[in-house]
């Protein structure tokens, strides 16, 4: 092949040698895009646990609400009057939620808010997953997009409420 | 000649982009979605339904005969499609059981469906049936506390997974 099929005196590289170039750019490029969507989307279209609630938790939730202690007081009345976990509904409530699903979900919490605002700590479950390391707000981000986080709520009073919050797990289990 | 090895190259790029977007697209939708996870999440759900009364303990489970017709009783359907072989292995599974919450004592227990499909639930991959398994905390209506345990497994392999 002659050296004038891509080389010109002029001072300039040949249109073929341009586009040689330009075609190995492009397939890069588009290698890269198909690779890299395949990555973040993932090859498995499993649906994603907890997506749609979870009725069995929040059936525990509400037996959980339900139960008496033995001076037959409901785990709800003591929270109203109390303002906060004990060690009676406090140990219960880690019995179930972290035993049946401890394994399903990233992290469980139980505990009281305020109207969403000013959310605090306890000594069975620390602090209430939002924000950080589980997402923004009420919702978690994991590679593919968004997934809400599992909520059940049941007020207390005009300002507080018991909150059951499940963040998902990252696998999607 | 150098206007023509352009046009050459031209249709070249046409092609593999044309191919890269028909990879994409396959890649995306050709795997078929694999729902067995949500339809095992909702036989639970039902199942845990079927035993509940508002959201206590439904005491029925004790009447005699309520295991024969289990199906029946609690509006469930192991029926499948006619195809691939289907409808001679159950694809469906599931078992329960209820046991005291405070003692572990076993109080009920039945299972029903392919009891075979609950064998793999220990093995991990995509060909396998999936399963899902469920505790659920239920007071009864004098205030005893239960454990509420479920195993549903869904095989259906050939439609969820290639």
């Amino acid at each position: 092949m002659s050296t004038k099929f891509f080389w010109n005196n002029k001072g300039q590289v040949g249109e073929t040698v341009t586009w040689i170039f330009a075609t190995v750019a492009i397939v890069v490029i588009l290698l890269i895009s198909v690779f890299a969507s395949a990555f973040y989307f993932g090859g498995d279209n499993k649906h994603i646990f907890g997506i749609n609630g979870d009725f069995s938790a929040r059936i525990s939730f509400y037996s959980w609400l339900l139960t008496e202690d033995v001076s037959g007081t409901s785990i709800y009345e003591q929270l109203k009057t109390d303002g906060d976990l004990n060690e009676f509904n406090g140990e219960l409530a880690i019995s179930i939620f972290e035993e049946f699903y401890g394994s399903d979900y990233h992290k469980t919490w139980i505990g009281i808010g305020f109207n969403g605002v000013g959310l605090r700590k306890n000594d069975y479950f620390e602090g209430r997953p939002s924000g950080g390391l589980w997402g923004a707000g009420d919702s978690a981000y994991y590679g593919a997009g968004e997934v809400p986080l599992v909520i059940e709520k049941i007020s207390l009073d005009a300002e507080r409420e018991v909150e059951m919050v499940l963040a998902p797990s990252v696998t999607g289990n | 000649m150098g206007d023509k090895i352009v046009s050459v190259y031209w249709f070249a790029i046409l092609f593999i982009v044309a191919g890269a977007v028909v990879f994409m697209v396959y890649s995306f939708y050709g795997e078929p979605y694999d729902v067995r996870n949500a339809e095992a999440q909702k036989l639970t759900d039902r199942t845990v339904e079927c035993f509940l009364n508002g959201v206590r303990l439904d005491e029925f489970f004790r009447d005699e005969g309520f295991s024969d017709n289990f199906l029946e009783n609690c509006d469930l359907n192991f029926e499948t499609e006619e195809i691939y072989g289907w409808e001679k292995s159950g694809q469906y599974f599931v078992s329960v059981e209820i046991s005291d919450f405070v003692s572990g004592e076993e109080i009920f227990s039945h299972e029903e469906g392919n009891s075979d499909l609950a064998e793999s639930c220990a093995l991990n991959g995509r060909g396998f049936p999936v399963c899902f398994s469920r505790g659920v905390y239920v007071l009864d209506s004098e205030g005893n506390q239960y454990k509420l345990s479920i195993l549903s497994v869904v095989r259906k392999t050939e439609k969820n997974v290639n």
